[in-house]
């Protein structure tokens, strides 16, 4: 048990680390925009009429600590960021925890559930694919893959709302219906989200599923082919038995470890879906955020905090890995 | 000894001992080629790559009108596609013709523009005509396009809210992300060579650090990160600058994936017996690299070019879809998308998708020769026996 | 009943995308109880597969001919192996009354599921046994094969075992069934040459005393020397020579038991030239006219070799062989 502790708090270390080197990343892109934090707040107010002085712009920056050497500013912001807070936003002078918020999670869910669906799909009729053989289901998942593959998420949105405009002449867009949009959490609220979240959903997945079937597909196949397989035929096992607890079983364990790779991917095709389906106006999702507010505090953020959960992902992943897989279990524990 | 067949005539052995003497001395290249050949889907899609490529290089010339601003019909604002015909009520002809839309404005319409279409006055098309001017490649000077119209202007895929037409734009565009995409992975090439190299060759300490790193970088997704990038580019800079930015940082994001796999091939390969034999042979590092390690994982490395080409073309159109990368005057699939979620224009400018399906077709082109060449430079894959 | 398996005229031939090719071509053999035989071949003679087919175990591209067919005698009566083809219904003779062992121990246990559990399975698969009864049997079993500390390696997994050891595991495995029959398919090759001795004596042991019959699938004819009644030597799918172990290596007929036997290297002269069969076995999609060894053979005896089969001679009680040398009416 204490070594399985040693490598949990290893992996976490890692993580940790890895995570510290995005910060440094990150922060030095922001550091490198031209204009920092001061001038642009102050660039805003301008445009709102109120005037400026160079003066104006020299207290601005000592107010918000930003004379203080590079190493310091990293040190103090990457502290803090641990700690889930990431100071105000440069323009709108708000807390960026407070801002980000719901967004997040929101952002995050719907990600997740996305590769949820996928794998739910993928998982068995790949499975089921590798061991029949038919002729026709493999070309049709062959089909399905290269469409996946071919359309990138953002053109099947297009499409989704061209076909609905022109046939339903109503858009599908938005995360919450108007009543919801400012309400408090509830069970209401939360059923309205999942009316809505569905066709987001379902398009991140789209070929987040084309992607994994033709993955679960390859390595099925791989395992089916194996000797075990045919050594326990040998021995008696047949039907679902010899498919589910052989092969199938050890195929999995490479899928778990691509997950954190697979949420990168979605993270990629999150924000482009986003405003097409314009779920942004609905103020639901960060990357509006990203996107329009040329703010680097929260640029930064938002990066950190979506880097942040794929390497949570990654870390929960090998975590999991190490249970389920006894080379890795035993290895751990001499 | 016998023979190994009975009853056969020479002249077939002897061509059988022929095709097998070509095969074993043939080069790993022309071997690669020959496993390509072999394989239908994958020998189409590189046609239609090239005839994309190839249309995309000469855009100028085979789109009748010049795609920018400058070329745009005033009097034809997201006007629907003319497909020219053959034939109409007064008979048909071996040239293609398009009749004559004539504006007319009067008390009669309360002095809006209405259009009525003249079917008696035909306008046919015409082939190499003089048209604009244009440097196809940036310097090759010329005024000829492969065809045009009398009088007026033929638009095959309609125009859009300017007046711009949609086919000259189409075959620009189509140019213009094969350009940024190469450019891209080609930045990318070169870092992931030198980073994974060096990751591979020296192993020990600098792996784990450069490998730390290459991890680290790889995990933040390249999007959002590209948003939050471009949304800072300055407005004072050109397009050319903003076009040559952009393609340099899809090159520096896609650098992690390609650098783990030259890096993964490296620290296995400088291990095996092969180079151990090189190096009791006398062979100097440069010599073993150049001739044995390098031709041993060109193959995957071109293929993984290939395959990385359709998302830096994917990733640079989503860009310019949100407004955040490429702009006018420069033409990408994305920047002509900018326009396409109003409802107006998906209700009735539906013509606006054609783009759409060139670009589908292009990236499903490199997806299948990638996968072909693929399959074709594996000597374990199952095609190859 | 002494008889244990009877195989007449199998032949086997595989769809692929080249055609069909003949992996096994008219094999007829039979075991008896208490009898080791060894089956010989080169990589590609179709040992593997004649092997699996007694179990109908092979894929699903895989053509029987009509007249093929596989009897075997188990306690409740003959069963016609060919005939049987649900899972369901083969699970008598797969692990039942057939066990087989493979070359790479590592490779057929399942790397993350634990040995005592796949064992458990399989005597639970073929009988009522409760979860203990089935663990008592199976620590029972890999104790008997010679494995130390039985107890802990029953929930220990293949990657932690050596070589030997999961050699031993897995004959634990197959033979915790009580088979009839164990098909050994070249289970000494992967190991060094002691283990090998100590595996090869496990066996002898044990079909002492289960009285089962074995059928050792090598291509080591020291080792087939060691421990078999009979062999029969296979070459591109054919059975070309078959009798008793020391009848066929003091005196083989077929020019290829010849062949094989003097290509072994020599103790007593250590100077003298190894003279290996010429040639190589031709691509199964070039399959020879006649008889399927003329390609190589030494001996031919003229145009008779490439176009006609040779039938079948018993040229000693049970020593038979398959070439025109030894047949009396050649034309």
């Amino acid at each position: 048990m204490l070594q399985f502790g040693k490598f949990i708090m290893s992996r976490a270390l890692l993580a940790a680390l890895t995570l510290v080197i995005i910060s440094l990343v990150v922060f030095t892109l922001m550091e490198l925009v031209p204009g920092d934090c001061a001038e642009r707040y102050l660039a805003f107010k301008n445009t709102q009429g109120s005037g400026i002085s160079v003066e104006d712009i020299e207290n601005e920056r000592r107010r918000l600590g930003l004379d203080k050497p590079f190493a310091q500013r990293w040190g103090l912001w990457i502290v803090d960021a641990f700690r889930g807070e990431f100071g105000e936003s440069c323009i709108l002078r708000v807390d960026i925890a407070l801002l980000l918020g719901t967004k997040f999670w929101l952002s995050l869910g719907i990600c997740l559930a996305s590769l949820a669906l996928a794998y739910l799909i993928a998982i068995p009729v790949g499975i089921i694919s590798a061991a029949t053989n038919n002729p026709y289901l493999n070309n049709g998942l062959k089909l399905v893959s290269y469409l996946g593959l071919a359309i990138p998420n953002f053109l099947l949105a297009l499409m989704v709302m061209l076909f609905s405009t022109i046939y339903f002449g109503d858009t599908l867009t938005g995360l919450f219906s108007k009543e919801y949009r400012d309400a408090a959490w509830d069970m209401d609220k939360f059923v309205d989200l999942l009316k809505h979240a569905w066709l987001p959903i379902f398009i991140l997945g789209w070929s987040a599923t084309a992607f994994a079937l033709q993955t679960v597909r390859a390595l099925m196949s791989d395992e089916i082919g194996k000797l075990y397989v045919t050594a326990a035929a040998a021995r008696g096992v047949y039907g679902r038995k010899l498919l589910w607890r052989y092969p199938a079983r050890h195929a999995l364990a490479p899928i778990v470890n691509s997950l954190g790779f697979d949420l990168n991917r979605v993270f990629n095709e999150l924000p482009i879906v986003a405003l097409i389906l314009t779920l942004t106006d609905a103020g639901a999702l960060l990357i509006e955020a990203l996107a329009r507010s040329n703010d680097q505090q929260l640029a930064g953020a938002i990066i950190f905090l979506l880097t942040g959960s794929i390497v949570a992902l990654n870390f929960f992943t090998d975590v999991l890995l190490a249970i389920l897989d006894p080379r890795i279990r035993k290895s751990i524990l001499n | 000894m016998t023979d190994n067949l009975t009853s056969i005539p020479t002249s077939a052995t002897a061509q059988d001992q022929k095709a097998k003497e070509a095969y074993f001395t043939a080069s790993q290249r022309q071997l690669v080629w020959a496993r390509f050949k072999k394989q239908r889907a994958a020998m189409i899609a590189a046609a239609v790559l090239i005839v994309l490529i190839v249309s995309g290089i000469l855009a100028p010339f085979l789109s009748p009108y010049d795609p920018t601003i400058a070329g745009r019909n005033k009097d034809y604002l997201n006007g629907a596609p003319n497909i020219p015909m053959f034939c109409d009520k007064n008979g048909c002809s071996l040239r293609p013709f398009l009749h004559t839309i004539e504006r007319e404005r009067s008390i009669k319409t309360n002095f809006r523009w209405v259009e009525k279409i003249n079917d008696d006055k035909r306008r046919y098309v015409q082939f190499f005509v003089t048209g604009s001017d244009y440097k196809i490649l940036g310097f090759i000077p010329g005024d000829l396009h492969l065809f045009g119209i009398d009088d007026g202007f033929v638009h095959l895929f309609g125009t859009d809210a300017s007046g711009k037409d949609i086919f000259s734009r189409t075959l620009h565009a189509i140019w213009t992300s094969l350009q940024v995409g190469s450019i891209g992975v080609f930045i990318a090439f070169v870092l992931a060579l030198v980073i994974g190299g060096v990751s591979g060759y020296y192993g020990g300490w600098i792996d784990s650090v450069l490998q730390m790193v290459t991890d680290a970088v790889r995990t933040v997704p390249a999007i959002p990160l590209f948003m939050a990038i471009a949304a800072f580019i300055p407005q004072e800079w050109t397009s050319e600058m903003r076009f040559f930015f952009i393609s340099l940082i899809l090159g520096l994001i896609g650098w992690p994936t390609l650098a783990r796999r030259v890096r993964t091939h490296l620290l296995t390969e400088r291990n095996q017996e092969y180079v151990l034999a090189a190096q009791l042979s006398g062979a100097s590092s440069s010599h073993i690299i150049r001739r044995h390690l390098l031709p041993s994982f060109t193959s995957y490395i071109i293929v993984d070019l290939v395959i990385s080409f359709p998302y830096m073309v994917l990733s640079e159109t989503a860009l310019s879809f949100i407004g955040l990368g490429l702009k006018d005057p420069v033409n990408s699939l994305g920047v002509m998308l900018q326009n396409v979620t109003s409802a107006d224009v998906l209700m009735n400018y539906q013509w606006y998708f054609i783009p759409v399906i060139f670009f589908i077709v292009l990236v499903m082109a490199f997806v299948f020769v990638g996968d072909g060449l693929r399959d074709a430079a594996d000597p374990y894959s199952d095609l190859n026996n | 009943m002494d008889r244990l398996i009877e195989v007449k005229n199998l032949t086997l031939k595989f769809r692929t995308d080249e055609g069909l090719i003949t992996a096994v071509e008219d094999v007829s053999f039979s075991l008896n109880r208490g009898e080791v035989m060894g089956l010989v071949g080169e990589s590609g003679s179709g040992k593997s597969v004649t092997a699996k087919a007694l179990m109908h175990l092979n894929a699903r591209n895989a053509l029987y001919d009509p007249e093929s067919s596989i009897i075997l005698h188990t306690d409740r009566g003959p069963v016609d192996v060919l005939s049987l083809r649900r899972p369901a219904d083969l699970k008598v003779v797969r692990g039942g009354a057939i066990s087989m062992i493979f070359q790479e121990p590592m490779a057929s246990f399942a790397p993350s599921i634990s040995i005592g559990k796949q064992m458990v399975e399989q005597l639970q698969l073929h009988g009522d046994l409760s979860k203990a009864q089935a663990r008592e049997i199976s620590v029972e079993m890999l104790d008997r094969v010679g494995i130390s500390d039985p107890a802990k390696r029953f929930d220990q997994y293949a990657f932690e075992l050596s070589g030997g050891m999961r050699q031993r595991a897995m004959i634990a495995m197959a033979l915790s069934t009580k088979p009839k029959l164990l098909i050994a398919d070249e289970p000494t090759t992967a190991l060094d040459v002691t283990i090998q001795a100590q595996v090869l004596d496990l066996m002898k042991d044990l079909v002492d005393e289960f009285n089962m019959g074995i059928i050792f699938i090598t291509h080591d004819l020291g080792v087939v020397a060691q421990t078999a009644n009979k062999v029969s030597v296979m070459y591109l799918g054919r059975i070309i020579e078959e009798g008793p172990v020391r009848g066929v290596i003091n005196t083989p007929m077929h020019p290829y038991t010849k062949g094989l036997l003097a290509a072994l290297p020599r103790l007593d002269d250590l100077d003298a030239p190894l003279t290996p069969v010429p040639g190589d076995i031709p691509s199964p999609l070039e399959r020879p006219q006649g008889c399927v060894f003329n390609t190589r053979c030494g001996e031919l005896m003229g145009a008779l070799c490439s176009t006609h089969i040779p039938s079948e001679e018993w040229v000693k009680p049970e020593h038979r062989v398959l070439c025109h040398h030894f047949n009396k009416d050649a034309s």
